[in-house]
């Protein structure tokens, strides 16, 4: 019997009343939208109330391991997690590799659906057809990395675990749910929606088969991609290194956060670089499933008078933002901090980026050591930092003000601290700064989840095209945000398609022999804008205020400019912002202010969405002239 | 094959292949495995019943039995993994006396 990718079967989960029902997955809904982020989205458009608190039992949180995942097409790996994110207010969904999605779906599962909260500490048990909610008291208050070993034992080694820590327990806002000791879901907070479900982890075995369309062709396909990229010259940097091979690049091209983001050039990076994660703190290099780049760097942190740590990276997100981002000198102060944050089920991004905006309020006297209990918050120092993320995992004093993310410490804070607070619609940037990378900043300040690099990486682009010019980026801003997370709705990884030269058509083929539709690239690619269309709208749905008020990063990015290093004297000015802003709109088909046309909504089919936001006078004004044909503009990223 | 992970220590990968030591071939009621020319052990997927007899007697424990299959599957010297491997860990060598013996 031919199959289509998918294992066929989704989970629903009342946590309140302890109900698991089982329902044929739909193969046109997930055509429709997609199986992982795309899927994710459509459920919470549907069913989250919009008045629900991200943190509260209306809130839905989702897995789904997607179409592909799973189906031994090249990287495979991925699961999409989503909610209501507690960050932006907005649809959030952050995805991890590792071997989470295949066991899902080779347990007969393509989605997990929760909804309500349980009235004590449970953990979702999968083994196959058997699914139920454990008792989970005695795993409750510990770290991720240290229940992962403990579960593993009481259950079995061959059960795939996903847990959070501490901080999600405690639903810090910014909050990591953690699998296979170091691969993260770090983003948009799903750390603490499972906490607030009091979740406290998932662990699934699964041992049936999974079946694709074209299972020969698509073992062909794989199988020539593989060889075909083995001799890449990204693949031997990308093996050895993995992203933390960017540090030197980013800090050279003058990008490189440094101490929040005060400058973009750190003196020190090269003591924190791929050279020096090799050669002082790696164990081995790790793979996800069905992955032939084995990027990730499993990894132990030495330091003198802290127990000696395993762990998963530094990755170089993690590099630039619990590194150079807060000052620290040494590669294994970074994969201390690194552990630190991941033990306590912390984003590893946003963490750091709240650390560092607790060290730039300490700098300029905006908090004081009375407030941090007698202790200091210096740059670089690894016990200031550790004290700190203490105070706030158990929102102990000012750590309560930071739990919620730089945004609402800003506002906690005052003296007009929200003028550093490195975020957009409350997420926390991630490790590049885009005064002197235009394009770049344009993806954070338009990104559907907050300032994530991940769904527009446009950074390449500016170093490629001239870091000046705003002239055309919004455009490719657009396609970036088209194709990147089409790959989170398929649930693969998407480094191999940047870093290896693999062409969007080759991805879709694999698709067409996974599922036995007949798409093209443009097919995609629109399926996936319909996504972002209907992410903007639930964002307006709930935040019920013009999506331009919403796109503009905080005032540094504008106002400052950077201070030293390749960069010195380089910014953007308000106009640039503005412009950027009107360009990206117009390329959407949104209107000045930042809202869908009806026009362009009905032709994404989403009419429904376009009736909502007219009933609550959001609906975007007709563009004058009509909406562009085709949305975004196709860009090859140049390697490098 | 079967890779191990130990992990989170002391954080390595045990992989582990067949040895080609005849024992599940001993044991078979069915007569269904036997070893060809070039040493590789062969199920005769027609004959296998999925019994599992061969699975405990596996000493690297490589012996693979699937649910939805009727047949138990072991390394057939196809060599697609060490051509799809990318960072050179698996490789052919020829047993030397000792190992044989």
């Amino acid at each position: 019997m031919k199959g289509n990718g998918l294992a066929g079967i989704t989970v629903r989960i009342n946590l309140s009343t302890g109900e698991i029902k089982k329902h044929p997955t739909d193969p046109e809904f997930m055509r429709e939208w997609f199986g992982g982020r795309g899927a994710i989205a459509k459920i919470i458009y549907d069913e989250v109330p919009r008045d629900a608190d991200p943190l509260g039992p209306d809130n839905v949180f989702i897995m789904s391991a997607g179409i592909m995942s799973g189906c031994f097409n090249p990287a495979g790996s991925k699961v999409s997690f989503g909610s209501i994110s507690p960050l932006s207010n907005g649809h959030g969904d952050s995805n991890m590799g590792g071997h989470l999605g295949p066991a899902l779906k080779f347990a007969g599962y393509d989605m997990v659906i929760f909804k309500g909260v349980s009235a004590k500490p449970v953990f979702l048990y999968i083994d196959d057809d058997i699914i139920e909610l454990r008792d989970a008291s005695k795993y409750w208050g510990m770290g991720s990395l240290e229940c992962e070993p403990l579960i593993k034992h009481d259950l079995g080694e061959d059960f795939e675990i996903a847990t959070i820590g501490p901080a999600g327990e405690n639903l810090i806002r910014f909050s990591c749910i953690t699998h296979d000791f170091g691969r993260q879901a770090g983003r948009c907070g799903q750390g603490a929606v499972m906490g607030s479900k009091k979740l406290k982890a998932i662990a699934i075995r699964g041992t049936k088969s999974l079946k694709v369309h074209n299972l020969d062709k698509l073992t062909e396909h794989s199988r020539s991609i593989v060889l075909r990229t083995k001799t890449h010259p990204n693949m031997a940097p990308w093996q050895k290194y993995g992203t933390a091979f960017f540090i030197n690049w980013s800090n050279e091209n003058g990008v490189f956060p440094t101490r929040n983001f005060q400058t973009t050039f750190y003196e020190n990076a090269s003591g924190i670089d791929g050279d020096k994660l090799v050669e002082k703190c790696l164990i081995t290099h790790k793979a996800c499933f069905g992955c032939w780049m084995n990027c990730g760097k499993y990894t132990k942190a030495v330091l003198p008078g802290k127990p000696t740590v395993y762990l998963e990276g530094p990755e170089y997100e993690t590099g630039a933002l619990c590194g150079s981002n807060i000052g620290m000198t040494d590669i294994n102060q970074v994969a201390y901090m690194n552990w630190l944050l991941d033990n306590q089920g912390m984003d590893t991004m946003s963490g750091g980026g709240v650390i560092a905006f607790g060290m730039e309020c300490y700098q300029r006297g905006y908090i004081t050591k009375e407030q941090l209990e007698g202790h200091t918050l210096d740059w670089g120092s690894i016990d200031d930092a550790e004290h700190f993320v203490d105070m706030i995992v158990h929102r102990r004093g000012i750590g309560e003000w930071f739990a919620g993310g730089t945004k609402r410490a800003a506002a906690m804070v005052g003296h007009g601290s929200e003028r550093f607070a490195m975020q957009v619609k409350g997420q926390e940037m991630s490790g590049y700064d885009g005064r002197w990378a235009p394009g770049m900043l344009l993806a954070y300040m338009t990104c559907d989840i907050g300032a994530h690099h991940n769904r527009a990486w446009t950074i390449t682009v500016d170093i490629a095209e001239g870091r000046e010019t705003i002239e055309g980026r919004a455009r490719v801003v657009v396609y970036l945000q088209h194709i990147r997370p089409l790959f989170d709705s398929l649930c693969i990884c998407r480094l191999f398609w940047g870093e290896l030269d693999i062409e969007p058509e080759e991805i879709v083929e694999a698709l067409n022999y996974v599922t036995g539709w007949d798409l093209t690239v443009a097919d995609a690619l629109k399926a996936s804008e319909r996504v972002w269309n209907l992410t903007r709208c639930i964002y307006l749905e709930r935040n019920r205020a013009n999506g331009r008020s919403f796109d503009y990063p905080p005032a540094r990015s504008w106002e400052d400019k950077i201070p030293s290093g390749p960069g010195k004297g380089k910014g953007v000015t308000r106009e640039q912002v503005e412009g950027l802003l009107d360009d990206y709109y117009a390329a959407r088909g949104w209107d000045k202010n930042g809202n869908p046309s009806r026009a362009v909504l009905e032709d994404l089919d989403l009419s429904f969405a376009a009736d909502r936001l007219e009933k609550i006078n959001l609906l975007g004004n007709p563009i004058p002239g009509g909406i562009p044909k085709v949305r975004g503009e196709r860009y090859k990223p140049k390697a490098f | 094959m079967r890779v191990e992970a130990l992990f989170p220590q002391p954080g390595t990968f045990k992989p582990r292949v067949c040895i080609q030591c005849r024992k599940c071939e001993d044991v078979c009621p069915e007569k269904a495995i036997y070893q060809r020319e070039d040493g590789a052990m062969i199920v005769i997927k027609a004959k296998c019943t999925n019994c599992g007899e061969c699975i405990p007697v596996c000493r690297p424990q490589v012996i693979f039995q699937h649910r939805d299959l009727n047949y138990v599957i072991i390394c057939d010297n196809c060599f697609r993994c060490i051509e799809l491997c990318n960072t050179g860990a698996i490789s052919i060598y020829a047993k030397t006396e000792k190992e044989s013996a």
